[in-house]
């Protein structure tokens, strides 16, 4: 796509609602801006630097080469520079400058280095909230700089002195109060599961389940709350899997959300969300752990999980499973019978989840579905796909309506890439992507669709 | 500014300034990225984050890593019109190090080891360094041109981006001013070397632009270490994203900073 | 927090317009709320969606997800974005006097 003009401060206007101290506290978070608010910022600031060496290195090593500069959604679609990866980490990078290096003491601002102050943390709040840490930025840095290493680390630095999205505390309060983002309690999931199996049984005549804290079953299935909420279509779609492979499995009220909210917030909160389904798994007595459609949630349990909470050896490898590993695993060994008809006059693309496939390394899997189930399967440019794919514009906490102008920007390059494709239908494994899409089809004035992996594969299946 | 620069490059020839000063920069650079580097690797990684698709098993990270290192991969991805000056800039810096190397530390071996006698040695050493020294220059300016034009570059370049591009150039313009005008004596410089690294310093040639160009590497070295310029330690090497095996699920990866809390959580 | 008037009574809101108090809410509430979404009267069908929404949210303490919301009004959800523009999960939940339902939606 075209690379914009520079629009300073183009951005700058958008910010997420600040989260208050009904929200704060909760979570172990100071109800409001302490008095001395800078130095423990810079207090948590020094301590980050000191455990984790990729901050400290990229502090370090960025020589502004610039080939990031036109690789993010957000600045492409916004065109103010700080937008740019480069420009937001400087944001951070300036204060490091100037309050933990000998060249910042020395020479001033001749090291480009800038004190902590209101404006910078004003600065820091706006565009750490307009990155969605997709780190497609990392995948051209000769260095491996990853822009969304230092935007948490940044969120980290500001939640320690109570500055922080009400959208992203908001649903960590819910997970922790209910299990899930969207605050569905126990008695409305069962409820809300028991409609999805009648509309089942509307649908194919057949006793399909969707089973709640059943203990005992071979896999527990942690998605998105939003399957059961928003996207049920994706939620019956993994209900006929399992029916169609003969696989035990459940759902859980104590762990009813994949997404994982605390890797916006910080390490603290990630680790204490990511325990829920463990916690879950041990009660039931599950033998294995799958996944929903989620891509940060893939991050969080793929990558981190063994090493926030683990071991993970009372469950059976590969653990966890993404719910598309699976079912491609049950599809390359035949099976499963698929009538790919039942998808015919759908003109299907593939949109990769940043979290799936930059950060989780799920290729393959989605593609070897849809091209199982559907006829008609065509990709978007190779510059928008697989590790270079863009993001939806509302990962990582920017999925609230007060930044909509940021997503709407940021969903261009995505939308302007589908727009190549002629498709109708618009297939994405995660749960973030799939309610942002129907809104930047509109904003973009795209005529399309957008469908869960499992959905297409729920249809095909031959039951 | 000419008659101050021969004024300075006098003081500094009469005496023994020049090999105390390269001496004194030395010590500052290994110091500097020594600390710098341990500090690292003494950092620990908390999760595993690697760029995926990663390599699983450690050939791949080391092809990763060789090719980020040599190659610049990632870069000939990110903007075929930027990896081409960085990395033939950087090509040539290697090959005027080594040319350094071996024309000023250990001529004689390097001379026999090519096979050449010694006007062939000097014959080559003149054509090839000139061209190499060229080659820099010439992609010196074209970044530096890039950095100005490109309003993106522009916007996010600051001091430290244009005085590292133009201690660079100002070097290498005046090592190639030595060839072209042919005032340096090559034996009394190799002299001069290894008095230098052997500890028992002698004068430097009598020429003011050694003297300068010396004295600019030395102001090199001492800012390598303090500077963006700290990257030449090797910064792909250190990288978490790029230095480790993507395999999470495989093998269990151990924040050892939670370990040593007795698995509590550190930050609140 | 914001305040707004409504049917002659003031109400704590949030950002987004949404009522803090449920239990406040009465039907006038949300002919007054409805004007902030830009609907200018509530029609039989906009009753049939909020009555439902308010049902299930006192039995259940959350918004029905969206498949039912159209199953049980009868409605498709294009015919639910024709009555409230921002769609069931928003602008039907704050003229019901729900919180906004927030998470991956």
């Amino acid at each position: 796509m075209e690379i914009p003009q520079l629009h300073p401060d183009a951005a700058a206007g958008v910010q997420a609602y600040r989260a208050k101290k009904e929200l704060l506290a909760p979570l172990g978070l100071p109800p409001e801006l302490p008095p001395d608010w800078r130095e423990k910022a810079l207090c948590k600031f020094k301590e980050l630097l000191q455990q984790r060496r990729s901050l400290s290195l990229y502090m370090d090593i960025c020589v502004r080469c610039g080939a990031c500069t036109d690789k993010c959604p957000f600045f492409l679609g916004t065109g103010d520079p700080k937008n740019m990866p480069v420009a937001r980490a400087e944001l951070m990078r300036k204060v490091y400058r100037h309050h933990f290096t000998a060249a910042g003491g020395v020479s001033g601002r001749w090291a480009a280095g800038e004190e902590l102050t209101d404006t910078v943390l004003k600065e820091w709040f706006t565009y750490f909230y307009q990155c969605s840490e997709c780190r497609r930025c990392a995948v051209f840095c000769p260095f491996g700089v990853d822009t969304a290493e230092i935007t948490m680390a940044a969120r980290e630095i500001m939640a320690s002195i109570g500055v922080a999205p009400k959208y992203v505390t908001e649903v960590i309060k819910k997970a922790h109060e209910t299990g899930n983002n969207i605050g569905i309690p126990e008695a409305a999931w069962i409820d809300s599961c028991q409609f999805l199996e009648e509309e089942l049984k509307a649908q194919t005549g057949l006793d399909i389940k969707i089973p709640v804290n059943q203990a005992g079953a071979e896999v527990l299935l942690v998605p998105p709350s939003a399957d059961v909420f928003v996207n049920t279509d994706t939620m019956m779609g993994y209900a006929r899997f399992f029916y169609a492979a003969g696989i035990s499995w459940t759902t859980s009220t104590y762990a009813s959300e994949a997404a994982n909210f605390g890797m916006f917030l910080n390490y603290d909160q990630l680790k204490k969300v990511n325990l829920r389904m463990l916690d879950a798994a041990r009660q039931l007595g599950v033998k294995r752990l799958v996944m929903g459609e989620c891509g940060h949630a893939w991050r969080a349990a793929q990558a981190f999980m063994d090493t926030l909470n683990g071991p993970l050896d009372f469950l059976a490898p590969p653990c966890p499973e993404h719910i598309c590993e699976l079912a491609a695993r049950y599809i390359r060994t035949g099976r499963l019978k698929l009538n790919k008809s039942a998808n015919d006059g759908l003109t299907v693309t593939y949109h990769d989840p940043c979290n799936l496939a930059r950060a989780g390394g799920l290729l393959e899997e989605p593609r070897e579905i849809l091209r199982a189930v559907v006829n008609d399967f065509r990709e978007m440019p190779a510059n928008t796909i697989r590790e270079k794919t863009f993001c939806c514009g509302a990962g990582a906490g920017l999925l609230t309506d007060e930044l909509m102008p940021t997503r709407m920007n940021g969903a261009k390059p995505r939308m302007e890439a589908f727009r190549t494709t002629g498709a109708t239908h618009l297939a994405v494994p995660c749960a973030i992507c799939k309610a942002q899409f129907p809104v930047a089809f509109k904003h973009h004035k795209i005529e399309a669709q957008v469908v869960g992996v499992m959905d297409l594969l729920g249809r095909a299946l031959v039951l | 500014m000419t008659v101050g620069l021969l004024f300075i490059s006098c003081v500094a020839m009469s005496t023994l300034f020049l090999s105390m000063a390269l001496y004194v920069a030395m010590a500052i650079f290994l110091g500097g990225m020594g600390w710098r580097i341990y500090r690292w690797i003494r950092t620990p990684v908390p999760l595993k984050i690697v760029l995926t698709p990663g390599p699983q098993k450690f050939p791949g990270v080391l092809r990763r890593l060789v090719g980020e290192l040599f190659g610049f991969r990632a870069l000939a991805k990110a903007d075929r019109s930027l990896w081409t000056p960085a990395w033939l800039f950087h090509v040539s810096l290697l090959l005027l190090f080594l040319g350094h190397l071996g024309g000023l530390v250990i001529p004689h071996l390097a001379q026999t080891t090519l096979g050449l006698n010694e006007k062939q040695f000097e014959d080559m050493a003149q054509v090839v360094g000139s061209a190499v020294g060229l080659l820099a220059i010439t992609m010196l300016v074209w970044l530096l041109i890039r950095r100005l034009l490109l309003p993106r570059v522009r916007w996010i370049s600051t001091f430290s981006d244009y005085f590292a591009l133009v201690l660079l150039l100002l070097i290498i313009a005046t090592g190639n001013a030595m060839r072209f005008m042919g005032g340096l004596n090559i034996i009394q410089a190799q002299r001069f070397v290894a008095g230098w690294w052997t500890l028992h310093p002698v004068a430097p040639p009598r020429d003011p632009i050694f003297a300068v160009h010396l004295l600019l590497v030395c102001a090199l070295l001492i800012y390598i270490p303090f500077s963006k310029m700290v990257h030449i330690g090797g910064a792909a090497l250190f990288s978490p994203t790029l230095n480790q095996r993507n395999n999470p699920r495989q093998q269990r990866y151990v924040n050892t900073w939670e370990k040593n809390n007795g698995n509590s959580t550190a930050s609140s | 927090m914001t305040v707004v008037t409504l049917a002659g009574k003031q109400f704590e809101v949030d950002e987004d317009g949404f009522m803090l108090d449920g239990a406040q809410w009465t039907p006038e509430v949300a002919v007054g709320l409805a004007k902030t979404e830009g609907i200018e009267a509530l029609t039989d069908d906009h009753w049939k969606v909020i009555n439902f929404l308010r049902g299930y949210y006192q039995k259940f303490n959350v918004a029905p997800p969206v498949r039912m919301v159209c199953k049980e009004t009868g409605f498709s959800l294009k015919r639910i974005y024709e009555l409230f523009s921002t769609g069931p999960a928003k602008g039907a939940c704050k003229l019901a006097g729900l919180p906004k339902p927030t998470g991956c939606i």
